[in-house]
């Protein structure tokens, strides 16, 4: 029985053991790099808070300059919608061009479904009448379905904001999910 | 036992908060009324975290929010958590407890993630502050979680009793149970409290694994008591079943199945051993269970006599040992020059989810392997976080600067726009045109006193009066001049006579009206003039004033600019020192590994000429 052997590579085992187990550094090297993390990452979150002060002020600034309050239009939409139906498109005319062709993903389903809001799109608009006429096509089920929506509004000096949320939980016919509604909301 | 009860506690907090909840996911948001808020929901569940906060600040700036305000409050907290801003979200946090409009369940929540974040950027003071926020009754589920990490705290500052004490407090078996457990064990053993401590060990050792961290809590647990077995108690038979209960496959098999092959060795059941030790051999060299399986086979074989066999594996194991020695020294190099940290980071834009986003995913390369031990540190993998977000943030400032060229662009076509309408209705010329109408009409309202004084009626006399009085002038010279030939001269002289009357008539009677007429033309002239002034004055003003407002983008602009190009050498620099410091650690640990590789050899080398010497 090689004990001394075996003694030998079982020390050696245990520290082979410890050491691939521990961090390779010593500890007291390790609360070195600690602290210097801690110094460093205290300087890297002030560089954030700048640079997310930076990003509002242009963000600021692009509204001020591009979207001002008296031509700003805004469209958004928000679903309240069960899993039978599942939004695959939506198509946006603005006084009859196509401003937006939006695909959704489903992260962006997911998201819409647990309360939150998509801004469709973001432009300006001159005082007066204007039609906005909608498109969504998606699934109810496994039946394909489209449905088409216009809306007429008239845009004054001060900013419009528009909701389009689909709604719908409740089942048609013997049972049959039915096609979501829209509703319309609008504020300036 | 410090460095080892330092990896137990490193490692069971890392897998612990691999099973936080994310940030975000906690609330639930209902009946959404405010398109703001709700776009910022959008971000928030799609991590859009940076972008969000922005939107969102901005928005909250310019007034927008105009429905749901303290739910965009609290929405922006989630989103400065999510993004690991956890002193900004302390603070909206208290802001919103102030006003007393928080659910005591969310604030919960909210606060133990802060400490969560803060504890992993090694903050533990703060981390402890977060925790002190928390209070109320608790779900279950968070009750466990919180005094784990109130564990966790106390064994941070060496106080392994009252850690203990704690985790023994948690009941059940699910959840965080066996972490519980393991860290109890940890404690235990720090304070030399054997027994209990492999008591608790063996709870984890029997635990029904439901997941991965569960298998690896128990695989971990397993191991730790059969190198006990073996060691301490020097009973193989023991260690053997421990080892045994280890998976196969998992990521603790290698440790496992090297004290496999020592506690068979042990019983001197050395094809067991071998069995064991040869199927460690063909794992990745990199290891340092394989390297000692590799070194162990040979070592068997020399006791069984197997000298030849011995040789020829002492010498393939040395062979290997060289080359990943070799390894090692291209990995420094290759780490050095900074590249490896591009291969090894998921990808820059996941910096846009900040402290939420994946931060690594190891490349399929030999250098990997050294890097698993570092990265389940938390200061390395939050200085790599930090290293891709930095990079992260040097992107956008130079998407911002190119969105101000455009801004700027799209500010001076306006302004030039406005410039070039200007010109149309310049004020100075248009002045000009007025004063010369303006002395015009002097000169006609003098001609046109004139004419009155004298009673021109002719000069008021419209064109066709004047053409057909021409006329009758014409006929009237003619029919003089062929007079004597013609028979009807005098009656037509008389009709003549008559039309010029008729037409004088008309030019006389009507010279008053024209007169008044032409007066009030002129006055018409001078009010049009005088009016067209003005509003060409006023056109101008608002020309002027939406040229001076379009002026005052052109300072934001300049000043934001500036701005950008003050914070762009500020992140360069700092992105250097988190390279710098990732680089250090690194190096500093594969050197280790290095040194430690190098006397292994020089010991395998002595055991190769032992063999040797046994073959003669």
């Amino acid at each position: 029985m090689p004990l001394g052997i075996l003694n030998v590579k079982y020390n050696y085992l245990i520290l082979i053991l410890i050491l691939s187990l521990a961090s390779s550094t010593c500890w007291a090297e390790e609360l070195n790099t600690q602290e210097q993390f801690k110094s460093l990452d205290n300087r890297i979150q002030n560089l954030k808070r700048s640079a997310v002060e930076l990003g509002k002020e242009i963000a600021i600034l692009e509204e001020e300059l591009l979207f001002p309050a008296n031509t700003q239009y805004g469209l958004y939409l928000s679903m309240d919608t069960d899993e039978t139906y599942k939004l695959i498109t939506v198509i946006v005319k603005l006084d009859g061009n196509v401003v937006n062709n939006y695909m959704y993903d489903v992260s962006e389903l997911n998201a819409l479904s647990n309360g939150a809001v998509h801004q469709l799109h973001k432009g300006n608009l001159k005082t007066g009448k204007h039609t906005l006429s909608i498109t969504y096509m998606g699934k109810v089920g496994s039946r394909m379905t489209r449905l088409t929506n216009t809306h007429e509004f008239e845009k004054g000096n001060k900013p419009v904001f528009i909701e389009l949320n689909l709604s719908g939980k409740e089942l048609g016919k013997f049972g049959k999910a039915k096609e979501p509604t829209i509703n319309v909301k609008q504020w300036s | 036992m410090t460095i080892v009860s330092r990896f137990f506690s490193l490692s069971l907090i890392s897998l612990w908060c691999c099973g936080i909840l994310v940030a975000g996911t906690e609330v639930k948001w209902k009946n959404v009324k405010d398109p703001i808020l709700g776009d910022a929901l959008f971000h928030l569940y799609q991590d859009k975290n940076l972008s969000g906060i922005i939107q969102l600040s901005a928005d909250r700036q310019l007034g927008r929010v105009k429905l749901q305000k303290e739910e965009a409050e609290l929405a922006l907290t989630m989103l400065n958590l999510a993004y690991g801003l956890h002193r900004e979200a302390a603070s909206n946090l208290v802001t919103i407890q102030k006003r007393g409009n928080i659910n005591k369940d969310i604030s919960n929540h909210i606060w133990f993630y802060i400490a969560k974040i803060r504890y992993q950027r090694g903050y533990f003071a703060m981390a402890e502050s977060a925790l002190s926020q928390i209070s109320g009754a608790l779900p279950w589920e968070l009750e466990q979680d919180l005094q784990l990490f109130m564990a966790l705290l106390l064994m941070d500052r060496g106080e392994f009793l009252p850690a203990s004490k704690v985790l023994d407090q948690i009941k059940g078996n699910t959840g965080a149970v066996p972490f519980a457990r393991f860290n109890s064990a940890v404690s235990l053993v720090q304070n030399e409290e054997v027994e209990k401590a492999l008591a608790t060990l063996q709870r984890v050792s029997d635990i029904k694994f439901t997941t991965e961290q569960e298998k690896y809590l128990r695989d971990r647990a397993n191991i730790y008591l059969g190198y006990y077995q073996l060691l301490e108690e020097k009973n193989p038979e023991k260690s053997i079943a421990y080892f045994e209960k280890v998976h196969l496959y998992g990521v603790e098999s290698n440790e496992a199945l090297l004290g496999l092959g020592w506690a068979h060795y042990a019983l001197e059941q050395y094809e067991q051993a071998l069995v064991s030790w040869a199927e460690l051999s063909t794992r990745n060299a990199s290891d340092p269970n394989v390297q000692e399986a590799m070194v162990a086979v040979p070592f068997t074989l020399a006791k069984n006599k197997s000298y030849a066999s011995s040789a020829d594996l002492y010498n393939r194991a040395l062979d290997t040992f060289h080359a990943e020695v070799k390894n090692i020294d291209n990995t420094i190099i290759s780490v050095k020059k900074g590249a490896f940290f591009d291969k090894l980071l998921t990808d820059i834009s996941e910096g846009e989810k900040g402290w939420n986003g994946d931060v690594y995913s190891l490349p399929k390369s030999r250098e990997s392997y050294y890097f698993t031990q570092m990265l389940a540190r938390h200061d390395y993998q939050e200085a790599l976080k930090n290293y891709r977000d930095l990079r992260y943030l040097q992107s956008k400032l130079n998407d911002w600067r190119h969105d101000l060229e455009t801004f700027d662009d799209t500010n001076h076509y306006w302004i030039d726009n406005l410039l070039n309408r200007a010109k149309n209705f310049a004020q100075q010329s248009f002045e000009q045109t007025a004063s010369q109408l303006k002395n015009t009409r002097v000169q006609l309202m003098s001609q046109l006193a004139e004419i009155e004084a004298s009673q021109d009626a002719m000069a008021l006399a419209s064109g066709k009066e004047q053409r057909q009085l021409a006329k009758v002038v014409e006929l009237k010279a003619s029919l003089e001049l062929g007079a004597s030939r013609n028979p009807n001269a005098k009656q037509q002289r008389r009709q003549l006579s008559l039309m010029e009357r008729q037409i004088l008539w008309g030019i006389h009677s009507r010279f008053s009206s024209r007169l008044r007429k032409a007066k009030q033309g002129l006055d018409e002239v001078v009010s049009s003039i005088e009016q067209s002034s003005k509003r060409n004055q006023a056109l101008g003003g608002v020309v002027a004033q939406a040229v001076a407002h379009a002026r005052t983008f052109d300072g934001r602009i300049s000043q934001t600019n500036g701005k950008i190009n003050g914070l762009q050498p500020q992140i360069s620099h700092a992105i250097k020192e988190t390279e710098a410091h990732l680089i250090n650690i690194a190096v500093v640990a594969l050197e280790e590994r290095r040194t430690q590789l190098k006397a292994f050899i020089a010991q395998v080398s002595f055991s190769v000429g032992a063999s040797y010497d046994g073959g003669q």
